[in-house]
């Protein structure tokens, strides 16, 4: 068991320590803070580091390299190398499914000042561990006492409210324009949809009485297609004014948006800029268009189309009519958190079939050859795409 | 005496939709700018154009407000860029593929 004490002197003194870093992440949001931020403190304490996602990480040649797995199953053991979990030095419980980089964060702030923004990102990886709406309450419910101890509580706040991207800190036209969880079918990405809504209920939502006419309508919207939708309306976490970021749920969703577009590399790299989560909004803005033609259409045809290979019940959307490649890690949550596919998204391109990459179950070494692309993998059939979870 | 000072940026982009993308990422910085100082921006056509002024604020502030506004804008418009030329490479390798087939 891995008491506070020694879990003190570990996080620190493991970086402080070692010879050559070597860092391995899964593919997911939460891994790649929590790196980012590893990578951070290795480059303030000059030492080397080298960072790899999982399918991607080679053994190091040097015996005396140190591994940091990170998320990171190991499976079969490797002989003549140091090789730590990431979660054993914060102390986190293996059983609980909560956020390895707020427990980091916890156990920095009791050694060194750690920038605002870190804070955020804490939020936003916890945000990102929801199976399906990011609105999940259950994944709160874990994180509260870890919440308290690991966030500056100055930097946010619960409040009941509307459920919109922003809102109220944007004003509601705005809100509804960006929100894409819930995705609502001609109002989400649709700067004319969202007019219409906003006149039809009168033009503001400064009454309670027109604030009840908008979630009436969206919750209308919603329910002829959405399967398992949180309430448009409830508690949601706040980030008060002094925070340059509007919203930590848009902010889940731009840096999700700006892996799939850029990469999983890069995004550790630039999480290091306490600008990322504007600059992954602006991605995010760009690659708006070719979502919105994928998520409408796949909604206009009753959700994705439903397979079991090799025992993995996988959603398959087509994509091979769409002029350019969408985001579709993103497309996949949108779709999960509306119900209308499974926690697996398969995407086809009339000749291949892609999957996105945080949605490979990490363990290293890795044993399998995967043709990847940025921040899909490439299958030619689904039974190979079943034989990956295997 | 007060010091007026006034800074306009002209940062050109590969299209309108990518200028937009980032003006988008450059915006919320506008909140927490220094008191005495105001930026505007904006999109003229594919040109984004940042104005900003200052009244009896010290220069070197002015000074690194304009190199914050260069650092972000330059690292939103390397990820726009990024992915604007995939897309064209994209676009390029679909068109040859189709002609091939075309010519037999």
């Amino acid at each position: 068991m891995v008491t506070v004490t020694s879990t003190l002197v570990n996080i620190v003194s493991y970086i402080k320590n070692v010879k050559n870093l070597y860092v391995v992440f899964s593919a997911d949001l939460d891994s790649i803070i929590a790196s980012s931020i590893i990578m951070r403190i290795a480059r303030e304490e000059d030492v080397e580091t080298y960072l790899a996602p999982f399918y991607e990480a080679t053994r190091p040649s040097d015996a005396s390299s140190s591994i940091l797995l990170v998320k990171v199953l190991q499976r079969t053991p490797v002989g003549g190398l140091k090789i730590t979990q990431l979660d054993d030095l914060v102390g986190k419980d293996p059983k609980i499914i909560s956020s390895t980089s707020m427990h980091l964060l916890r156990e920095l702030k009791k050694h060194i000042v750690v920038p605002r923004y870190i804070d955020v990102l804490s939020l936003v990886a916890m945000l990102s561990l929801a199976r399906g709406s990011i609105y999940d309450q259950n994944v709160i419910e874990v994180h509260k006492k870890l919440l308290s101890e690991a966030v500056d509580n100055s930097l946010f706040t619960f409040i009941d409210t509307l459920r919109l991207f922003g809102y109220p800190r944007r004003d509601v036209i705005d809100a509804l324009i960006k929100t894409v969880d819930p995705y609502i079918l001609g109002v989400s990405l649709n700067r004319e949809g969202s007019k219409k809504v906003l006149e039809d209920i009168g033009g503001s939502v400064s009454s309670e009485e027109a604030k009840t006419k908008l979630v009436d309508q969206l919750a209308s919207i919603l329910s002829s297609y959405c399967k398992s939708c949180e309430p448009i309306t409830g508690t949601k976490i706040i980030l008060r004014d002094l925070t340059p970021v509007d919203d930590v749920y848009e902010a889940t969703y731009a840096l999700y948006c700006y892996m799939d577009a850029l990469g999983l590399d890069p995004l550790v790299y630039v999480s290091i800029s306490s600008k990322i989560i504007d600059i992954a909004r602006g991605v995010f803005d760009y690659m708006s268009k070719p979502l919105r033609e994928l998520v409408d259409y796949v909604i206009e045809n009753g959700g994705a189309k439903r397979v079991i290979s090799r025992g993995v019940k996988m959603g398959i959307v087509d994509i091979s009519t769409l002029q350019t490649t969408p985001p579709l890690f993103v497309a996949h949550r949108v779709l999960r958190a509306l119900g209308l596919t499974e926690d697996v998204t398969v995407f086809s391109n009339g000749k291949e079939y892609l999957l996105p990459a945080p949605l490979i179950a990490p363990r290293w070494p890795y044993d399998k050859e995967l043709n990847i692309e940025k921040s899909f993998v490439v299958f030619r059939s689904l039974q190979d795409v079943g034989e990956a979870f295997r | 005496m007060k010091m007026h000072l006034r800074i306009t940026l002209r940062i050109p982009t590969p299209s309108r939709e990518a200028c937009l993308s980032v003006l988008d990422s450059l915006e919320p910085d506008n909140s927490t700018t220094p008191q005495g100082i105001s930026i505007k921006m904006g999109c003229d056509d594919k040109t984004l154009a940042v104005d900003v002024e200052s009244e009896d604020v010290g220069v070197l502030t002015v000074r690194n407000t304009v190199d914050d506004i260069l650092v972000h804008a330059n690292l939103a418009l390397k990820s726009i860029v990024y992915i604007a030329m995939e897309r064209e490479a994209i676009k390029t390798f679909k068109l040859s593929r189709e002609n091939d087939l075309a010519l037999g």
